[in-house]
């Protein structure tokens, strides 16, 4: 119990220094502004310097208060219950997924870079042992409906990819499974 | 009350579109706020993108009915399945569901839903009386005053969320530092934006919100936690009250509203704390001391009222002033910005049938609600049957498409995952959310107060602490700091007992 609080210090106390980090930075490039003193009483420099400065104050207090042991606990999870472990694998599965889809969409299009989503997210955050092709099939039929929904009820455009114009893409998806 | 305008409001608000678009809000709020992990905030933040094309007026009936449903819709899960569909309805559950298991979970759910349209009426109505006087008040404000309120909200926000000041604080910078990427508003210098010309724009307070509850959310339960169909309680769908049910019940609902109404109009960052206090008095005004805990019916009105007449507070000050003091009121405002009309004290000289016809519709929505959730309760109970991992599936498909569809870029899908990871972090260390929101949303405003400010009083600095007004708003504002303190000491009192 110990070792994981320590763990989990560790871990804050990374994130901590990331944040002073991104104070740091924060000031850095408020330096970089061009001044334009004259035009405007406040110049440009003023607003981010000050966010600056209190971000790199206040993680510095932080950091102190995590190294004495002022540990933060996590955030209570709704609709399910937290671990005293965490997984990395269901953490990169939905990562992996959210990846497929932002690179994805332009190429594969919305179908099938939608279809990686949900079953990747599905399967992280499943534990029962759902067949994988259920979940596949649940992910593509849910695509397909928000594919239609989006382009024919809201007139909203998603791109189908594979812009090498041979055929439809709703083939692609067939062949595909 | 400016009669004339309000009367050409409702006659507007019953109009065939603008009732169907509070119905479609009454139920989209409804089912938000069953289905657990996903509150109005994120509800509200998903339709942005895909409300572009739609009439302002729809838009914002449908945010409305869905922020007043959510607070409905909360109370069922908490009751059934003893887990809070939402964050307002977090105390409902200790004594909600104690009586559904002993089979009065139909007088638990009337009490809540009747206790949040008592408390939804008289909100909306202190809200029709006061918002248009805070709006002529607001006319009269300078812009350092401006200043000083955005900062109390911050503060006060930062402070009362989560359990400590300085998480609270660090989120709210962190907010701030989002708000601050893209160009210079005065002239156009790129902030933050290491040479991207595609972060010159800022990033998007749609990619923003929904990053961070939606991704953000569902990576914090995969990495730290599962996901749990939790068993229902027995509920034979006729929620009604007994006789000695009512009589216990009205002053709770009273009660509830007049502490949650005036906690939503200041900023103290939504319903949490006016539903803990309203349990916290009940429990103490209680003749039946030894109930509680065990499923006084007390504890399920007061909250529930007080987070119904929370959230009609919270929008007097987003409508009257254009300060949000809550997260959903923070994307609501995010909203106005979209169809491009500014809340605040301009709103009701300007767009007086608008903001008349909201305030109509908010009251229909009210009795829409009613009938929604009592009468109709069994089929929101099957809404708890679909499996949690297709939900946030789902949500998260219909997240990433929400923040492409925007601007189709896949700029903004990598901007998207990057904050929420970072909203996944902020959730492992206990840090809250609802501050960065705000930092976010708000920042760029109080930045341009703060330069109004300043280019006035030609860069003299004590020009912020100028007017009357801003020492009032400041000293509120240290109060508010020394609150935690107190509320650390009430806490655990009110949970042991």
């Amino acid at each position: 119990m110990s070792l994981e609080k320590k763990r989990s210090a560790k871990g804050e106390l990374v994130f901590t220094s990331f944040l002073f980090v991104a104070g740091v930075v924060v000031l850095w490039d408020a330096s970089q502004l061009p001044d334009a003193m004259g035009v405007d009483f406040v110049g440009t420099k003023t607003f981010p310097s000050i966010i600056g400065a209190i971000l790199v104050a206040l993680s510095l207090i932080q950091l102190i208060s995590v190294a004495r042991g002022n540990v933060g606990e996590p955030e209570g999870i709704e609709g399910g219950e937290a671990d005293s472990k965490v997984h990395f694998k269901p953490l990169l599965l939905m990562l992996a997924g959210l990846l497929a889809f932002a690179i994805g969409l332009q190429y594969i299009g919305f179908l099938l870079s939608s279809t990686i989503l949900f079953s990747l997210v599905t399967f992280a955050l499943n534990r029962k042992k759902t067949k994988w092709y259920v979940i596949i099939l649940i992910a593509a039929g849910f695509s397909v409906l928000l594919y239609v929904a989006f382009n024919y009820g809201l007139q909203i455009k998603l791109p189908l990819g594979f812009d090498f114009n041979f055929g439809s893409s709703e083939v692609v998806v067939e062949e595909e499974w | 009350m400016d009669i004339s305008n309000f009367i050409e409001g409702f006659s507007n608000s019953l109009s065939l579109v603008n009732l169907g678009f509070g119905l479609l809000g009454s139920l989209l709020g409804t089912l938000v706020g069953v289905l657990p992990g996903i509150g109005p905030a994120l509800a509200i933040s998903l339709l942005l993108p895909i409300t572009y094309t739609l009439e302002p007026q729809s838009a914002l009936i449908m945010f409305c009915a869905i922020y007043y449903g959510a607070m409905f819709g909360g109370s069922t899960t908490s009751i059934l399945l003893n887990a809070p569909g939402e964050s307002g309805s977090v105390m409902t559950a200790i004594e909600g569901n104690k009586m559904a298991r002993a089979g009065k979970a139909g007088a638990a759910l009337a009490t809540a839903a009747i206790g949040s349209f008592v408390a939804g009426a008289i909100g909306t109505g202190i809200l029709a009386l006061a918002a248009p006087t805070i709006a002529d008040f607001g006319l009269t404000m300078t812009p350092p005053d401006f200043f000083a309120m955005m900062v109390l909200a911050f503060i006060t926000v930062s402070s009362l969320m989560g359990k400590s000041i300085t998480r609270g604080l660090l989120a709210l910078m962190v907010g701030l530092v989002i708000g601050l990427v893209g160009a210079d508003p005065n002239t156009g210098a790129p902030r933050l934006t290491f040479g991207s010309a595609e972060a010159l724009g800022g990033f998007s307070t749609v990619v923003v919100i929904v990053s961070l509850f939606a991704v953000g959310e569902a990576l914090h339960i995969a990495f730290s936690g599962h996901l749990e169909n939790g068993t229902l309680n027995k509920f034979n769908g006729s929620s009604r009250m007994s006789r000695s049910d009512w009589s216990r019940s009205w002053r709770p609902w009273l009660r509830g509203t007049a502490i949650g109404f005036p906690t939503g109009v200041l900023p103290a960052g939504g319903s949490e704390l006016p539903t803990f206090l309203s349990y916290a008095l009940e429990k103490r005004l209680s003749k039946k001391k030894d109930e509680f805990g065990k499923g006084a019916i007390e504890g399920v009105a007061g909250p529930e009222a007080a987070n119904n007449a929370n959230a009609a507070g919270a929008l007097v000050p987003l409508l009257a002033l254009g300060i949000p003091t809550s997260g959903t009121a923070a994307v609501m405002l995010a909203a106005f910005g979209q169809f491009r009309i500014d809340a605040g004290p301009m709103l009701f000289a300007e767009q007086p049938v608008l903001v008349w016809t909201l305030i109509a519709s908010l009251f229909i929505g009210n009795l829409l609600l009613l009938v929604i959730n009592l009468p109709l309760i069994k089929i929101w109970v099957q809404v708890l049957r679909i499996p949690a991992h297709y939900l946030f599936a789902g949500i998260l498909v219909f997240a990433m498409v929400g923040a492409f569809a925007l601007k189709n870029s896949t700029f903004d899908l990598l901007v998207a995952i990057a904050i929420g990871l970072l909203g996944m972090l902020l959730r492992r260390f206990g840090y809250p959310i609802t501050p960065l929101i705000l930092g976010a949303i708000l920042g760029p405003m109080a930045e341009t107060e703060f330069r109004r400010t300043m280019q006035l009083s030609q860069g003299d600095a004590s020009a912020l602490l100028g007017t009357p007004f801003t020492w009032v708003t400041y000293s509120l504002m240290a109060i508010a700091l020394l609150w935690p303190l107190m509320w650390k000491l009430l806490k655990p009192k009110v949970i042991k007992q």
